[in-house]
C-alpha cells in the first residue's frame, strides 16, 4: 500500500506542486458557476504543471487592451461580503490541520523548483511561501496581478547595441515586504531571475525562465523592472515570446529574498563547477529564510508533521476579492490602499466574494504512511482536510458519505490515461489500422459499467474539463455502438485498408459479444499481424489502466489482432519508453499525462522533434511524425494571441482525433473530503481538486 | 577465546566485502538511472538533464561508481540520497535508526519474554489443552497476513475503541514548541532502554546463584529501584512528556508486533526444552524431589536457553526488515518504510545504504550470537 | 568431478531396498504423525484449498460462464452494483470491478500452491546439493558454501524481494525461483549440511569410498537420501514463506500477477474497502482468511513432521 503511494507520489512530484507556487496571494482554484471547471488528473505527473491558467481570462489580458481600471484612491467602503465573510473568532488558537502521505523533500526553493526535491508534497507545504509578478486570482483562475502593480507594457521590439531584443515594463506594487520587514523590490526579481540563468536550473525552473527566450532584467528603480527576450533562435530564425515564455512563464516565476538569498548564493558559487555550485545552493536549508506571501516555516518533525505559521504585516492580508458574474474580477486591498479592476465593469451578480487570508494563527500538516489510517485520522476529527493527490476511491467514499460530519466535494481533472502506438512500426504505423483499434475499444462500458463511473471517457487530447480549449468537434470514433457494430466497422477499416483475413470475426445474432474470434489477419503487404505487446501497469500500481489494458487485450484479439497484455510497474514501462531500443521493442503501452492549461503540451508529445532518438529524454515515444501536425505545433508555440492559440490548439486536437497517435482513453474526477465543523471554504469547486489547489490554505476560515 | 574471536572477526569483514559488491551490482542493475525519474518533465531541456546525470554521478562508467561506492563506505560515506537530496544516506539513516530500533527492541524483548515464558509451559504440559490452544494460537497469529492483522488492530483499538491513537509516532499538537525534536527524545529512550536491560541482565546474573526465592525477591527489588529512578530522571527532564507521547503511539504496534512474533520463540523454547527435558541431569534432579517448577525453571529452561537467546540475537537484526510492512501500517517511519520508499524512487544510494546497514547489523548480530554462545555454553571452548 | 560408472547397475536393487524401507517407516511414521493432531488439521485445510484449486477449471468449463467468473476479466452483468453482497449466483459475492470472489478465490488457489511447491523443490534441491557437498568435501569448498550461506542468511527477506521486484519483472514463477535461492544456498543449506555431516562418517560412506564409488555417485545415491526427511519438513516451512512473501509483495502492490490472494486484498485495499469490515467482510475475510490458514496450516504439517523425523521431540 506504502508502496503504491509513495511509487505514484514520486511521480507526481514537480508539476503539481508547482502550479500552485507560481500563484500568489492565495490565488485558488475557480467554482464551477456556469463555467465548466477545468478538471486536473493525477497522473504520474509527467508534464509540469506549473503554469495552470485559466486561460479564458487571459485571452481577454493580452488581446483586448487592459480594460484597467485602476484606482489608487482611498479605500472603498468594504464591501459585504455574502458567501464567506470575515473569519469566525475561534475560541483556542486558529489551527488549520491537515493530512499528507509523505514528507517534504527540502524547504529549499531553489531545489523544489529545479532538483529532486520538487514533489507534490513539497508544493503543499511550502507553496504558500511564494508570491510572484502575476498570479491567479481565487477560484477562476484570472490572470491578475501578484505583487506587480497594473500591468506589463506590451511586447515591444528594442534594439540594445545592434541586437534585437522584446521588451516589456512592469512595475511593482510600494509597501510589499518580506517577513522580515524588508521591501520586496526589483532587485529580487532580477537576482532569482539571473541566479536561475547563471546557474541553468533545469525543471520548473527551466520553464519559467525559458533559456532559448529569456536574456535579461533590469531594475529601472526600485519599484521598475524591465525584461528583455530574444528576438531569433539559437540558428538566427526570428522568434516571439508567446504566452507561455512570457504571460504564463516568467511571469509566475517565485520571486525570493536577495538579502536573505544573495550571500548563499556567493558562497555557492565557489563551489567549483556548475553541478557543485548547484548541489551547494540545494543543501541549503533556508533557517530564517523570509517570505512575502503570509506563511512561513515553523517546525518540522520528519515522519511526523510540518508547521506553518502566519507571518503577521502580510500585504494581501484583507485583500477583499470579488468576482463578477460577468467577468469582473475586483480587490481591495486596505493595508496598501489600492483597488485593482479587470476584465470588465465590477457591476452585477457576484459569483464570489472572500477575503484573502491566512485566517489562522498556524497549519499543521501530519503525515500519514497510508490511506487508510489518514480516512480514520479524518473521520475522527484529528486532521481537518486531507491531501490526497490520488485521489479518493470508492470504499473510502463510501466511508467518508457514512460520516456525517465530513463533506464531500467532486471536481474535474486536467490530464488524460491513453492507449499510445509505436508509429514507427507495421501495423501501428498504419492509420486506418490505428482507428480499427480506437473502434472496437468501448470505452463506456468500461468506465460504467466495470468501473461504475470512477472514471469519465475522453475522446480529445485537452480534457473536456479545460473548456476553453477542448475541441468538442473533433471525431469520436466508436461513440455508442454496440459490440457488433464495432466489429463491423473495424473490420470494414482493416480491409478498406488493405488487410486481409483468412477468416473474419464472427459476432453472436443479438451483436452482443464474439462468438469466434478472427484468424489470419494479414497487413497490406501480405505478411502475417505479429502478436502484439500491450504494456500497461499492473494491477498492484493502477488498477483502472490494468482493467482496462486486459479488455483491450480481448478485444483486440477478437478483432483478430493477436495481443498481449503485459503488465508492468510503472518504472519498468518508463524504462522501456525510454530504452534506446525504443522503436524496436515498443508496439503499444497505456501511461497517463497531467496537464496544464495551456496545451502546449500537444506540441511537446506530437512534435516529431520530442522523439527520443531526435532528443534525449523526448516523450514523442511513439515517434509520431506528421509534417502537418509539426506545422500547427510550431505555430502554437510563437502566438501571441489567445484566440490563435486556441485556434490552433483546436486544429491539432481534430487532427490528433483522427490520425491517432494516441487512443485517449479515460479521465478520472477528483474527490476532496473535508471537516465543515472545522473549516470553512469560500469555494470547493476548483479546477484540478481543492489538493491542488494546496488546500486553499490562504482562504479557509478555521471555525 | 580472544582467538577464535580474531578469526570470527575475519570471516565476517570478508563477508561484508562480498555483500557489499552483491548489493551494489543487484541495485544498479536496475533498469535505468535516477535522471530519467526526474526528467519525465517534457520541457526539461537536454542539457539539463545531462547536468542532472552530472549531478547524480551516474554518467561514470559502473566499476568506477563501485569503487567509490566502497571506499565511501569504508569511511562511513553513504553518499548523498536521491529522493531526499541534498541530504546524505548517512544523515537519513540517522534520523531514521533510533526511531526503528526504539520500536523494535521493545517489540522483540516482550515477545521474547512472552514466547519463552509461554514455550516453558508448553514442553512441561505436553498434550494439554494449554498445548493445543497456544500451538494453534501462535501459529496462526505467526503466519497471519500482517498488513491486515496490523490494520484490524487499528481499526479495532484506535477506531472503534478509541483507546490508542491512529498510526504515527507522535501527536503533533503535544509536539508544537516543544523543547527538543522527536530524534533526542529517541535517543535518550535507546540510552534508557539500554541502561535498563544492562542492569536486569546483572542482576540475573549476579543472583542466578542465590536461592530462587531469595533470587525473586532480590531481582524484583533492584529492579523496580531502578526503574523508579529511571522514571523520576524523566519526569524531572522536561521532555518527559513527550517520551510519553511516543510510548502511547508504540503500545499498538508493539502489541501487534508481539502477537504476531511471540509464537516463533513459544516454539522455539519449546523445542529446546524438549530435547533438554530429556537429559540425565533433569532427572536427577526430579530424584531429589525439587519442585517441579524449580525443575522447569532453573534446570530445563537454563540450558534450554542458549539457542533461544542466540535465535533471539538474531531476531533483532531481522526486526528492521520485517519492519517494512508494520511501519507502513502504523505510519511509523523508520529504516524499513525508508528501505521501501527508496527502493520504489530509484533512490539507488538510499537504498544501497539502508541495505548495507542492516546487513551491517545483522553481521554484528551474528558476531555478538556467536560470543555469546561461547560465552554460555560450557561445552565450546576454544 | 569423476562420474563414476561401475556401481550404477547396482542401484535398483539398492533403491528398491530403500523403497521397502520407507514403505515400512512410512507406516510408522504415519501412526506418529496422528498423533501429532496439530499436523492433521494443517493437512486437512491443505486438501481443502486443493479441492478448491482443482474444481476450479472444472467449474468453468461447466457451470460458470467466462464472461461472468473469469477471475480477472469476468464482469458480474447479473448484478446491479459492485461490490455485490453474496447471493446464490456469487457465493462469496464480488469484488469492486464486479468480478466473482469465489472464482478468484479458487483460480489463486492453484497458484499459490504451484508457486509454494515450486519454490520449495528449488529450495530443496538447492539445500540438499548444497548441505550433502559441503559437508562431503569440508575445507574449501564448505567454507565457500557456509559463507556463501552467511550472505544468503543476512539478506533481509522481504526487503530484497522489494528491491529486486523494482529492477526485474517479478511474477510468481521468478518469486518461487528467488525463494528457493535464498533458503536453499542460505538456512536450508546450512541445516541440511549440519545433517549431511552425521551421514558422512558413517562407515557405509567410507565403505563405498574404498570400494571406488565416485564422488557424484557417493553423494546422490548415499548423502542425499538420508537428508530427504529432513529437507521434506524444510519444504513444509518454505512453502509458508513462499506464500506469505507473494501475498505481501502482492499486497503492496509490487508483482507482476494478474490474480492472487495478495492482489485481491490489494484492490480491496485500493479502493477503500479494507476497513469497512462488517459492511463488506466479504473483500476481506475469504483472501485474508485463506493466506493465513494455508501459511498455517503447511507450518503446522511442518511442525508435526519435525516430531516425527525428530526422535527427540517425541513424546517419551
Amino acid at each position: 500500500m506504502v508502496k503504491s503511494l509513495s511509487k505514484r507520489a514520486v511521480l507526481l512530484v514537480a508539476g503539481f506542486a508547482l502550479a500552485m507556487a507560481a500563484m500568489d496571494c492565495g490565488a485558488e482554484a475557480p467554482e464551477p458557476t456556469e463555467r465548466i471547471v477545468t478538471v486536473p488528473v493525477e497522473v504520474e505527473k509527467i508534464v509540469e504543471v506549473e503554469k495552470v491558467v485559466e486561460v479564458e481570462r487571459v485571452m481577454t489580458v493580452t488581446r483586448e487592451v487592459p480594460v484597467e481600471v485602476r484606482a489608487p484612491q482611498p479605500p472603498a467602503p468594504t464591501p459585504q461580503p455574502t458567501v464567506a465573510a470575515t473569519p469566525a473568532a475561534p475560541a483556542g488558537p486558529a489551527i488549520y490541520k491537515m493530512g499528507l502521505f509523505e514528507d517534504p523533500i527540502s524547504r529549499n526553493t531553489w531545489n523544489y523548483l529545479g532538483g529532486p526535491a520538487g514533489s507534490v508534497w513539497t508544493g503543499y507545504v511550502i507553496g504558500g511561501y511564494h508570491t510572484s509578478l502575476y498570479g491567479y486570482s481565487p477560484q477562476r483562475f484570472d490572470w491578475v496581478p501578484a505583487v506587480a502593480d497594473g500591468l506589463p507594457t506590451p511586447l515591444a521590439k528594442e534594439t540594445v547595441d545592434g541586437t534585437e531584443f522584446w521588451t516589456t515594463e512592469v512595475s511593482i506594487k510600494q509597501g510589499v515586504e518580506w517577513s522580515d520587514g524588508e521591501p520586496l523590490t526589483a532587485d529580487d526579481f532580477v537576482f532569482t531571475m539571473s541566479t536561475v540563468r547563471e546557474l541553468n536550473l533545469g525543471s520548473n525552473w527551466a520553464s519559467l525562465v525559458h533559456p532559448a527566450f529569456v536574456d535579461r532584467a533590469e531594475a529601472l528603480d526600485d519599484h521598475r523592472l524591465k525584461i528583455y527576450f530574444k528576438s531569433t533562435d539559437a540558428d538566427g530564425n526570428a522568434q516571439t515570446p508567446g504566452l507561455s515564455v512570457w504571460q504564463f512563464g516568467l511571469a509566475f516565476m517565485p520571486i525570493l529574498p536577495e538579502h536573505y538569498w544573495a550571500p548563499v548564493v556567493e558562497e555557492a558559487m565557489k563551489a567549483g563547477e556548475v553541478p557543485q555550485q548547484i548541489e551547494a545552493l540545494f543543501a541549503h536549508v533556508p533557517d530564517g529564510e523570509p517570505t512575502a506571501n503570509g506563511l512561513e516555516y515553523g517546525q518540522w518533525e520528519p515522519g511526523a508533521f510540518f508547521e506553518n505559521s502566519t507571518v503577521p504585516g502580510y500585504f494581501s492580508q484583507g485583500t477583499q476579492v470579488t468576482e463578477y458574474a460577468n467577468g469582473a474580477y475586483e480587490a481591495t486591498n486596505e493595508r496598501l490602499g489600492y483597488t485593482e479592476t479587470y476584465y470588465g465593469n465590477p457591476t452585477g451578480d457576484k459569483v464570489l466574494e472572500l477575503e484573502i487570508g491566512p485566517h489562522f494563527e498556524s497549519e499543521i500538516f501530519s503525515i500519514y504512511g497510508n490511506q487508510d489510517s489518514a480516512i480514520l485520522a479524518l473521520t475522527k476529527g484529528d486532521i481537518d482536510f486531507l491531501f490526497n493527490p490520488l485521489g479518493l476511491e470508492k470504499g473510502f467514499l463510501d466511508r467518508v458519505r457514512q460520516t456525517a460530519d465530513l463533506q464531500v466535494v467532486e471536481n474535474l481533472d486536467n490530464g488524460v490515461f491513453y492507449l499510445g502506438f509505436n508509429t514507427r512500426k507495421p501495423p501501428m504505423n498504419n492509420q486506418a489500422f490505428r482507428q480499427a483499434v480506437a473502434t472496437v475499444i468501448d470505452k463506456e462500458f468500461v468506465t460504467r459499467t466495470i468501473l461504475q463511473d470512477t472514471a469519465i471517457p475522453m475522446y480529445a487530447m485537452v480534457p473536456e474539463g479545460n473548456a476553453f480549449w477542448y475541441n468538442d468537434a473533433t471525431a469520436k470514433i466508436g461513440q455508442g455502438l454496440g459490440r457488433g457494430e464495432r466489429i463491423a466497422a473495424a473490420v470494414e477499416l482493416l480491409k478498406g485498408a488493405g488487410f486481409t483475413y483468412e477468416k473474419e470475426p464472427e459476432v453472436s445474432e443479438d451483436g452482443a459479444f464474439v462468438v469466434n474470434g478472427g484468424e489470419g489477419l494479414r497487413m497490406p503487404d501480405g505478411t502475417e499481424v505479429p502478436e502484439l505487446e500491450l504494456i500497461a501497469p499492473s494491477a498492484g500500481y493502477d488498477p483502472l489502466r490494468s482493467t482496462f489494458a486486459i479488455w483491450i487485450e480481448r478485444w483486440l484479439n477478437d478483432l483478430g489482432i493477436p495481443t498481449k497484455a503485459r503488465l508492468l510497474g510503472f518504472n519498468l514501462i518508463v524504462e522501456k519508453l525510454f530504452s534506446e531500443t525504443v522503436d524496436k521493442d515498443l508496439d503499444m503501452w497505456i501511461l497517463g499525462w497531467g496537464f496544464t492549461i495551456f496545451p502546449n503540451y500537444l506540441e511537446n508529445i506530437f512534435h516529431s522533434r520530442h522523439s527520443p532518438e531526435l532528443e534525449d529524454g523526448g516523450v514523442n515515444w511513439g515517434g509520431y511524425a506528421n509534417p502537418e501536425f509539426d506545422e500547427l505545433a510550431a505555430g502554437l508555440l510563437s502566438e501571441t494571441t489567445i484566440e490563435g492559440a486556441r485556434e490552433k490548439a483546436y486544429q491539432m486536437q481534430a487532427l490528433l482525433a483522427d490520425d491517432l497517435p494516441y487512443v485517449t482513453l479515460f479521465t478520472t474526477p477528483k474527490i476532496d473530503v473535508f471537516r465543515p465543523v472545522k473549516v470553512e471554504f469560500p469555494y470547493t469547486s476548483v479546477l484540478g481538486g481543492m489538493a491542488q489547489a494546496q488546500g486553499l490554505q490562504h482562504v479557509v476560515l478555521i471555525k | 577465546m580472544a582467538a577464535y574471536i580474531g578469526k570470527r572477526v575475519l570471516q565476517i569483514v570478508l563477508t561484508l566485502f562480498v555483500f557489499l559488491t552483491i548489493v551494489f551490482f543487484l541495485v544498479n542493475a536496475q533498469p535505468g538511472d535516477i535522471s530519467r525519474l526526474y526528467s519525465l518533465d517534457p520541457n526539461l531541456p537536454p542539457e539539463t538533464r545531462a547536468q542532472m546525470q552530472e549531478l547524480f554521478g551516474v554518467n561514470e562508467p559502473l566499476w568506477k561508481q563501485y569503487l567509490v561506492h566502497l571506499k565511501n563506505t569504508l569511511t562511513g560515506d553513504l553518499g548523498v540520497s536521491f529522493s531526499l537530496y541534498p541530504r546524505t544516506v548517512a544523515d537519513v539513516i540517522k534520523e531514521r535508526l533510533p526511531r526503528t530500533l526504539v520500536l523494535f527492541l521493545t517489540a522483540t524483548v516482550v515477545s521474547f519474554y512472552l514466547g519463552f515464558g509461554l514455550g516453558k509451559i508448553i514442553a512441561w504440559r505436553r498434550g494439554g489443552w494449554v498445548e493445543y490452544t497456544s500451538t494453534l494460537g501462535g501459529v496462526t497469529l505467526y503466519t497471519v497476513f500482517t498488513p491486515w492483522f496490523g490494520l484490524m488492530m487499528i481499526w479495532l483499538f484506535a477506531f472503534k475503541a478509541g483507546w490508542f491513537p491512529i498510526g504515527k509516532f507522535l501527536d503533533p499538537v503535544v509536539w508544537q514548541d516543544a523543547p527538543s525534536d522527536a530524534n533526542t527524545v529517541f535517543n535518550l529512550m535507546l540510552a534508557t532502554a539500554v541502561v535498563l536491560s544492562l542492569i536486569t541482565f546483572s542482576v540475573f546474573l549476579v543472583t542466578s546463584k542465590k536461592r530462587l526465592g531469595m533470587a525473586r525477591v532480590l531481582q524484583a527489588g533492584i529492579i523496580a529501584v531502578s526503574v523508579l529512578i529511571v522514571a523520576g530522571v524523566w519526569l524531572s527532564s522536561g521532555v518527559g512528556y513527550l517520551a510519553w507521547d511516543i510510548v502511547k503511539h508504540m503500545v499498538l504496534p508493539i502489541a501487534t508486533l508481539t502477537l504476531i512474533s511471540f509464537a516463533g520463540t513459544m516454539l522455539l523454547t519449546r523445542n529446546s526444552m524438549l530435547e533438554v527435558i530429556r537429559e540425565d541431569y533433569v532427572l536427577a534432579a526430579r530424584a531429589k524431589g525439587l519442585p517441579e517448577k524449580a525443575v522447569r525453571d532453573r534446570h530445563v529452561a537454563r540450558n534450554a536457553l542458549l539457542p533461544v537467546v542466540t535465535s533471539f540475537v538474531f531476531s533483532l537484526a531481522f526486526a528492521i526488515d520485517g519492519g517494512v510492512i508494520i511501519e507502513s501500517v502504523f505510519s511509523w517511519p523508520g529504516m524499513g518504510h525508508t528501505l521501501v520508499a527508496a527502493t520504489v524512487s530509484e533512490d539507488l544510494p538510499l537504498a544501497v545504504g539502508t541495505f548495507v546497514f542492516v546487513g551491517l547489523f545483522v553481521l554484528l548480530a551474528h558476531l555478538a550470537a556467536d560470543i555469546l554462545y561461547a560465552y554460555l555454553d560450557p561445552r565450546v571452548r576454544y | 568431478m569423476v562420474i563414476d560408472t561401475g556401481p550404477i547397475p547396482n542401484s535398483p536393487s539398492l533403491w528398491r531396498v530403500r523403497l521397502g524401507l520407507a514403505g515400512r517407516s512410512l507406516k510408522q511414521n504415519w501412526s506418529l504423525f496422528l498423533r501429532t493432531r496439530i499436523g492433521i488439521l494443517g493437512l486437512v485445510i491443505i486438501v481443502f484449498y486443493m479441492l478448491l484449486a482443482l474444481a476450479h477449471p472444472i467449474l468453468m468449463n461447466t457451470v460458470w460462464d467466462e464472461r461472468i467468473y473469469d477471475p480477472v476479466i469476468g464482469f458480474a452483468f447479473d448484478e446491479t452494483q459492485q461490490p455485490a453482497p453474496p447471493s446464490l449466483a456469487h457465493p462469496l459475492g464480488t469484488d469492486p470491478l464486479g468480478r466473482d470472489i469465489l472464482s478468484q478465490l479458487m483460480f489463486s488457489a492453484r497458484s499459490e500452491f504451484l508457486l509454494g511447491l515450486l519454490a520449495a523443490v528449488v529450495t530443496v534441491c538447492i539445500g540438499t546439493m548444497v548441505g550433502a557437498t559441503a559437508a562431503y568435501f569440508g575445507g574449501l569448498i564448505d567454507m565457500l558454501l557456509m559463507r556463501l550461506a552467511d550472505i544468503m542468511i543476512m539478506m533481509p527477506g522481504i526487503s530484497i524481494l522489494i528491491v529486486l521486484s523494482a529492477l526485474i519483472e517479478v511474477g510468481h514463477l521468478e518469486l518461487a525461483l528467488l525463494i528457493g535461492i535464498l533458503s536453499g544456498f542460505g538456512g536450508t543449506g546450512v541445516v541440511l549440511k549440519s545433517q549431511a555431516l552425521s551421514v558422512v562418517v558413517k562407515p557405509y560412506i567410507e565403505a563405498a569410498r574404498t570400494s571406488g564409488g565416485g564422488t557424484l555417485h557417493i553423494i546422490l545415491v548415499h548423502v542425499v537420501p538420508n537428508l530427504l526427511p529432513l529437507s521434506f519438513l524444510y519444504m513444509m516451512f518454505t512453502v509458508t514463506s513462499a506464500i506469505f512473501s507473494e501475498a505481501v509483495l502482492s499486497f503492496l502492490g509490487l508483482l507482476d500477477v494478474r490474480m492472487s490472494w495478495g492482489l485481491m486484498i490489494h484492490t480491496t485495499e485500493s479502493a477503500g474497502y479494507l476497513l469497512q469490515v462488517g459492511e463488506y467482510w466479504w473483500l476481506i475475510f475469504p483472501a485474508s482468511l485463506s493466506i493465513t490458514l494455508l501459511c498455517s496450516s503447511f507450518y503446522l504439517l511442518g511442525r508435526s513432521l519435525d516430531e516425527v523425523v525428530n526422535p527427540r521431540l517425541r513424546r517419551i
